[in-house]
């Protein structure tokens, strides 16, 4: 029988422990515990509660005018917001990621004021 | 190991780990980008939304059938989630059942956007009738475009799974198209809340 010995050097035993433990830290800060799949589906189950809020709300006289339209862009934003951080991982991944996609959105809402001030339209 | 096979070594480490988060990055800054393009789009609209040149308006909009449109739109956020959850735990078979659950309901919003689309045309809201109406087409026809493209991904990855091709480190994963997907998916909970509900 023949037996196979492994040399172990320590000093690649201790750069690879130190790697492996850096790895594991970078991954730490970058990916927080995303949600459960059993979390996915509640999430799922809220959003669709608020759609249908949403739906009731431009049905319901007493909101007619300024409360519906504030409610329904606050009722918009959540489930953009929740979306975004929940299911997009925006909240558990790195803030650069976060800084690119604000860029754009900032941007974007930038846009829409100045367009709509512009034509008089707001 | 040599110094060389240590090198080499880490060299890969280092590929596998800097060109994931690459496009990764590279897909979030498209998607900012097209933040811009969609606001634009919205933007438009809602200059002309009071154009309709005789034409019809806002009145034609089917509020009951949109919001069915837009509950299917919202779920399929939930599936493709599961898929990339399935995909993280090497599930290949939950991944590929929840990539064609999302690739059909995405299908489905599609059907229910041509069907509206083909009865405001019978009402006469066409491309050219007003311009209402070209903001209208173009706003939610962009998107539509951005769904379809979507299925066709979600479509391409589900057989991917059937070939054992689909790798986390390579090419178009999971991830980024969940993040393509998804983008769809709040793209269209703006359009619903602005175009359609406070227009009633």
């Amino acid at each position: 029988m023949s037996m196979t010995t492994e040399t172990h050097d320590p000093a690649t035993n201790d750069l690879a422990a130190t790697e492996s433990e850096a790895a594991a830290a970078v991954h730490d800060e970058d990916h927080l515990d995303h949600p459960t799949p059993k979390q996915y589906w509640l999430i799922a189950l809220i959003l669709a509660v608020v759609t249908a809020i949403e739906v009731a709300v431009p049905y319901v006289d007493a909101l007619r005018g300024a409360p519906s339209v504030f409610l329904l862009i606050f009722l918009g934003a959540v489930k953009f917001a929740m979306v975004v951080a929940l299911f997009m991982h925006l909240r558990f991944d790195k803030p650069l990621y976060r800084n690119f996609f604000l860029v754009g959105l900032v941007g974007a809402i930038a846009m829409f004021v100045i367009v709509l001030l512009t034509f008089r339209a707001l | 190991m040599t110094d060389a096979a240590l090198e080499l070594s880490h060299g890969e480490h280092a590929d596998h780990h800097d060109v994931k988060p690459l496009r990764k990055t590279a897909m979030w800054v498209f998607l900012g980008s097209e933040c811009v393009f969609f606001g634009a789009m919205i933007s438009t609209f809602l200059l002309y939304r009071n154009s309709t040149n005789d034409a019809p308006g806002v009145e034609i909009f089917d509020i009951p059938f949109t919001s069915a449109s837009s509950f299917i739109l919202l779920m399929s956020s939930l599936t493709m989630v599961l898929a990339h959850n399935a995909f993280e735990n090497k599930d290949m078979r939950q991944t590929r059942i929840w990539l064609i659950g999302t690739a059909l309901l995405g299908s489905t919003f599609l059907a229910g956007q041509i069907f509206e689309f083909t009865e405001f045309i019978h009402k006469g809201l066409t491309l050219p009738a007003s311009p209402f109406g070209s903001a209208f087409y173009m706003l939610t026809g962009f998107h539509g475009m951005h769904v379809a493209v979507g299925v066709m991904l979600l479509a391409a990855m589900a057989i991917l799974t059937l070939n054992g091709r689909l790798y986390e480190d390579r090419g178009l994963n999971v991830e980024l198209v969940g993040l393509y997907w998804h983008f769809v998916d709040i793209v269209w909970i703006v359009i619903f809340t602005v175009v359609y509900l406070l227009q009633i």
